[in-house]
């Protein structure tokens, strides 16, 4: 969820009116964000935005746009949608830019001067949009120019890395393509997205002069903005046509709101073109039986299109059904229930009266856990305290402290750190490391362990099992295999499960003195005294002695044919 | 509380009345209930004599054994009833290991010499050890020490001839000696004779010898004197005594079987003192809260669901609606499986169904998220990173309508693990499936969950955004404990997740984030300590309610 820094002042002179902060975090609602704290010395406020798919919201101008529109019910006017680019406002794309970064659009913004406000909200934006729509620019990229330097029309075409050279923002030295990858901060950062390309993209002036190398940094020369700039130059380009026109849109629309005359621009590919910013006119239709039923109460048609109009929408009625347009700076309305959630929070979702549901439903819980709850309760009630650990574990701790052969498991790809990289396949190692750091709590120790394991399976769609085990160890001086036996014996004898011991060899146990625990002919656990030298692995200097079950529910309801 | 009234009665006995007066009637009724059969010995020697008494005086006058006025005493300076004082230290005279055996095996003098009267043959010093299994080194001293007293000479060859059949006085004097101490156990030296103490300090053993018969001993002389209360308690002694049964402190098996319980009295205990804390057999506290919250679902209504811990992104993520680019798909924020790294086959029709409704909408009437569904990645298996699975899951298995469903299910996330952060955690989640559903019914089920689950009194809805539910609302709830907070998440499936599941009916969808609440209740800051090791602390955890 992207969060947001701004001047409170900037955010009043956007809004139009005095907002104070207690108000803003009441009102706040209205563009899905909240308030998260203001920094007395800078005047500057943290607003956090809650939707995802709405980038227009991610700055001072969004928040004050929605809130405007909202509250003080002013509709925003961008004129230059229906404007038409004059002469020499057009962007050439090479062909050869099609497989590589297809899609560019720009904008010129005059009438205005770059000030504190402006510049931050501009850097914000400019963030936000890249890293998080963006995805990290690879789905489009932004750069903004300082425009009164720039020769129009512009070109944007592939270069061999070795073909071109200018100087990078921040350098004064020119570079060539692929020297910028290497030794510029953020061609090592970006560098990736066009490394697999023969050519890179470069935006150019009439004049052969470098903009930018989308999108990887701007030049140093025409892509410097400053406090004081009369005129900026706006150029996106990205991977898919709708993103970089939505965004455009809102470059182009935050900038019209602190005053600036925007300039379209045509964009001519090869074979065709289009204008930027351009209004995409999202249309979506309601039906108002649809939203009633949703909502669960009556609407009246006309406060359904009040209410969707203070969101930004342009909302015209046919017969019973709404036509609902989206301002040309969201692409969010996927399906009808959009509107219908943006109605209800023009309104107030605290407008709506509760009601209970009044369908008769019976609960019940998992029969594993109705299983494992009993053998938890057997097991309690025979002294063991009981313990809850984390799935993930070490290897180190399930085969080499364990004296185990190194056997298979399910290993995580990605992992934070190697104590938890793998899932557990067994409960045991970790009550013995529970054991090791309860070396001086005093004795006996009885303790236990309910809880999901995961097993490979190859032959599973999800090529593994999760299941449910129950672990319990003893250990004090005298703590031995007729000791532990006696829990699991009286366990199995309260659950009316019959078992066998079936002499076993497990390099944790001692040999002679650990048993595959069997059922219904199934092998359902294990059962001995640990083996010294896996208690000296861990550093436990008490006899123990331990049992593993898997809960297998069919145990309970098995054929009798033991 | 006994000695709270005694104190209270300490502080106020200047201010007289009646209220008083009962208070210390009930005191020393109290104080005289509650004293033990030994210590009423004690006091009862007091009774006739002057209020202060040496310990051998009690000894003799109550005729208990040491251990047993030892421990009355300490009972009684408890008690406050007595003071002691020390006046001076008296030699106490006892039996070493040997002095124990040669009062039951006779001296060894004595024992060379009626052997030697009695035998017929020849016998000579080396014999002895083995016949009367004498230490060899004991043997020497003695022989010559019966030399000296004349009761034997040595022949030549080493043969022993006894020179008088009947064993000197010396020796009757000693056996006696050592007779009377074993049978006291220990005597004062004042109560020997001149010629008792002379034998016994040369027969006693010195510091750092291993021989020796007696052992000597300094102990320090006590005198113990009557406190005021003391006084006045023994002074309604025999009175209360008369009324007094036999006393008993532990039931027995045997006088509930001959009835003579009906003829004792059961001596008072001190209930207040607090006896150890026992180390029970018990449920972990985390769990028992989750327990809590699963009844409490399974009581609304709500079936439970499980699943797997190894998921694919199919049923994690693409059947809810989130597309394939979504910032919270890459591998900073789930974790996947290293091998191998797809599941099988997704199961159809839901596999086309959710490609189609993700490219252009399907048959959704949604416009889709626009992108070309990639089915190979959708197969990519990663640890379960939210409960909403589940409910996927659920939906797709032919559910109940009406239906209500919830998981408690274990989630993961590629998080740093710190003080709100853990690799594993519980997320409670779950849908309601009907008809009749709608946004209202959603906020009341939300309120149900308030007043049910954190038991809040006040509510409030706010706008919220999840992938896969619009309208989406976050529920915020006036805790007791922690004043307002975000309880869970909610909102209505899109129709983009259900009818590609095959589900015509409306669907909620929730989620409720109760760590803070179990956090509280158990009375931790860090989340690492639910999932502590650490035995002490989880023992003395205290159960929740």
């Amino acid at each position: 969820m992207p969060t947001i820094t701004c001047y409170h002042r900037d955010l009043e002179i956007l809004y139009t009116e005095k907002l104070s902060l207690q108000k803003l975090s009441e009102v706040l609602e209205k563009a899905k964000a909240e308030f998260k704290g203001y920094d007395e010395k800078t005047g500057e406020i943290k607003i956090e935005i809650v939707d995802t798919n709405r980038p227009d919201l991610w700055s001072a101008e969004g928040i004050a746009r929605q809130l405007r529109e909202s509250l003080l019910h002013k509709k925003s006017s961008y004129p230059f949608f229906s404007a038409t680019p004059s002469g020499k406002d057009i962007i050439i794309v090479d062909k050869n830019m099609a497989d590589i970064r297809p899609y560019i659009g720009g904008f010129f913004a005059s009438n205005i001067e770059v000030d504190e406000f402006l510049l931050t909200g501009l850097i914000q934006i400019q963030e936000k949009l890249t890293e998080n729509y963006g995805r990290s620019r690879e789905l489009i990229a932004i750069g903004v120019h300082d425009a009164s330097k720039i020769e129009f029309p512009l070109s944007y075409k592939g270069f061999s890395p070795k073909e071109i050279s200018f100087s990078p923002l921040g350098f004064t030295e020119e570079m060539d393509l692929s020297e910028i990858l290497e030794r510029h901060p953020k061609g090592q950062e970006y560098g990736r997205l066009v490394k697999n390309f023969s050519l890179y993209p470069v935006l150019q002036d009439a004049a052969n002069k470098v903009l930018s190398f989308p999108p990887v940094i701007n030049s140093n020369d025409l892509g410097r903005v400053v406090v004081g700039n009369k005129a900026l130059f706006v150029d996106i380009t990205g991977t898919s046509l709708e993103s970089v026109i939505l965004c455009v849109n809102i470059m182009a629309c935050n900038l019209s709101d602190r005053g600036a005359h925007i300039r379209p621009f045509m964009v001519e590919y090869p074979s065709s073109r289009h204008m930027t910013p351009q209004n995409l006119k999202q249309i979506v239709t309601l039906e108002q039986e649809y939203l009633e039923k949703i909502l669960g109460e009556k609407v009246d048609p006309a406060s359904i299109m009040e209410y969707l109009s203070f969101m930004g929408f342009s909302v015209s009625k046919e017969e019973n059904k709404l036509i609902c347009e989206s301002p040309p700076y969201r692409r969010d309305c996927l399906h009808s229930v959009d509107l219908i959630e943006d109605f209800a929070i023009s309104r107030g979702y605290n407008t709506f009266s509760p009601e209970m549901p009044e369908k008769y439903t019976v609960g019940s819980m998992s029969p594993i856990i109705e299983f494992a709850d009993t053998l938890r309760m057997l097991m309690t009630g025979m002294g063991f305290q009981e313990f809850i650990t984390y799935i993930l574990t070490g290897k180190d701790k399930l085969f080499d402290k364990m004296n185990r052969p190194e056997g298979d498991v399910v290993e995580v790809a990605n992992v934070m750190s190697d104590t938890y990289s793998v899932l557990r396949p067994t409960l045991l190692p970790v009550l013995l490391e529970i054991e090791s750091k309860n070396l001086r709590v005093e004795f006996p120790h009885k303790i236990v362990e309910e809880g999901e394991v995961v097993i490979p399976a190859p032959k599973e769609i999800l090529r593994s099992k999760t299941l449910h085990n129950l672990s319990a160890i003893v250990s004090h001086s005298g703590a031995n295999f007729s000791e532990i036996h006696s829990y699991l014996h009286s366990l199995m004898f309260y659950l009316n499960i019959p078992y066998k011991l079936e002499e076993t060899s497990d390099p944790a146990f001692i040999d002679g003195r650990a048993g595959k625990i069997i059922s219904f002919n199934r092998e359902v656990g294990i059962i001995g005294e640990i083996y010294p030298g896996v208690l000296e692995n861990w550093g436990i200097m008490m006899p123990v002695a331990a049992f593993e079950l898997t809960l297998d529910y069919n145990l309970v309801r098995s054929e009798k044919d033991f | 509380m006994v000695l709270i009234c005694y104190n209270v009665l300490k502080n106020r006995k200047a201010g007289g009345g009646t209220v008083i007066r009962t208070v210390i009637f009930n005191v020393k009724t109290d104080i005289i209930a509650s004293l033990h059969p030994l210590e009423i010995e004690v006091l009862n020697t007091f009774k006739t004599e002057k209020a202060s008494l040496f310990w051998s005086v009690i000894l003799e006058k109550t005729g208990l054994k040491e251990s047993q006025l030892r421990t009355a005493i300490e009972w009684l300076l408890h008690k406050n009833l007595i003071i002691s004082e020390s006046t001076g230290v008296e030699e106490i005279i006892s039996l070493t290991k040997t002095g124990k055996s040669y009062a039951t095996l006779g001296i060894p003098e004595k024992r060379i010499v009626q052997f030697l009267s009695s035998s017929e043959k020849d016998v000579t010093m080396g014999d002895l050890p083995a016949i009367l299994s004498l230490e060899k080194d004991e043997v020497g001293p003695v022989i010559g020490f019966l030399k000296k007293h004349k009761d034997l000479s040595v022949e030549a060859g080493g043969v022993l001839k006894l020179l008088s059949s009947n064993s000197s006085s010396y020796i009757e004097n000693k056996q006696s000696l050592v007779d009377k101490v074993a049978k006291e156990e220990s005597l004062m030296m004042k109560e020997l004779s001149m010629e008792e103490g002379d034998m016994v300090r040369s027969l006693y053993r010195k510091r750092g010898t291993e021989q020796g018969v007696f052992r000597i001993e300094g102990r320090p002389i006590f005198l113990y004197h009557l406190t005021e209360e003391g006084k006045s308690v023994v002074a309604d002694l025999v009175e209360s005594l008369k009324y007094r049964k036999t006393e008993v402190s532990q039931i027995t098996s045997d006088i509930l079987k001959d009835g003579k319980w009906k003829d004792v009295t059961f001596r008072k205990y001190n209930i207040k003192l607090n006896p150890p804390k026992l180390n029970i057999g018990k449920k972990h506290p985390y769990r028992q809260f989750l327990d809590w919250v699963r009844i409490k679902f399974i009581s609304l209504g709500f079936k439970e669901m499980k699943g797997s811990i190894v998921e694919n992104e199919f049923w994690n993520m693409d059947a809810l609606f989130m597309p394939q680019f979504h910032s919270a798909r890459n591998i900073h924020d789930v974790y996947y499986i290293k091998k191998p790294e797809y599941s099988r086959e997704i199961e159809e029709p839901y596999l086309s169904n959710v490609a189609f409704c993700h490219e252009h909408g399907g048959n959704t009437g949604s416009a889709g998220w626009r992108y070309k569904f990639d089915r190979e990645k959708t197969k990519r298996l990663i640890l379960r990173s939210q409960g909403t699975v589940l409910s996927a899951r659920t939906l797709a298995a032919d559910p109940e309508i009406p239906g209500k469903y919830f998981a408690i299910a274990r989630c993961f996330r590629y998080e740093q693990i710190d003080a709100t952060h853990g690799t594993d955690f519980f997320q409670i989640e779950g849908i309601v499936l009907d008809e009749t559903i709608n946004f209202r019914k959603l906020l009341g089920l939300l309120n149900l969950f308030a007043i049910e689950i954190a038991r809040a009194k006040k509510t409030k809805f706010t706008p919220a955004y999840f992938p896969f539910t619009e309208p989406s609302v976050e529920l915020q709830v006036e805790h007791p404990d922690l004043g307002w907070i975000e309880l869970g998440g909610a909102g209505i499936f899109r129709p983009e997740v259900t009818l590609p599941l095959g589900i015509k009916v409306p669907v909620i969808a929730w989620g409720l984030g109760i760590d803070r609440m179990a956090m509280v209740s158990l009375g931790i800051s860090d989340i690492r300590q639910l999932f502590t090791h650490d035995l002490d602390f989880i023992r003395n955890a205290k159960a929740v309610i």
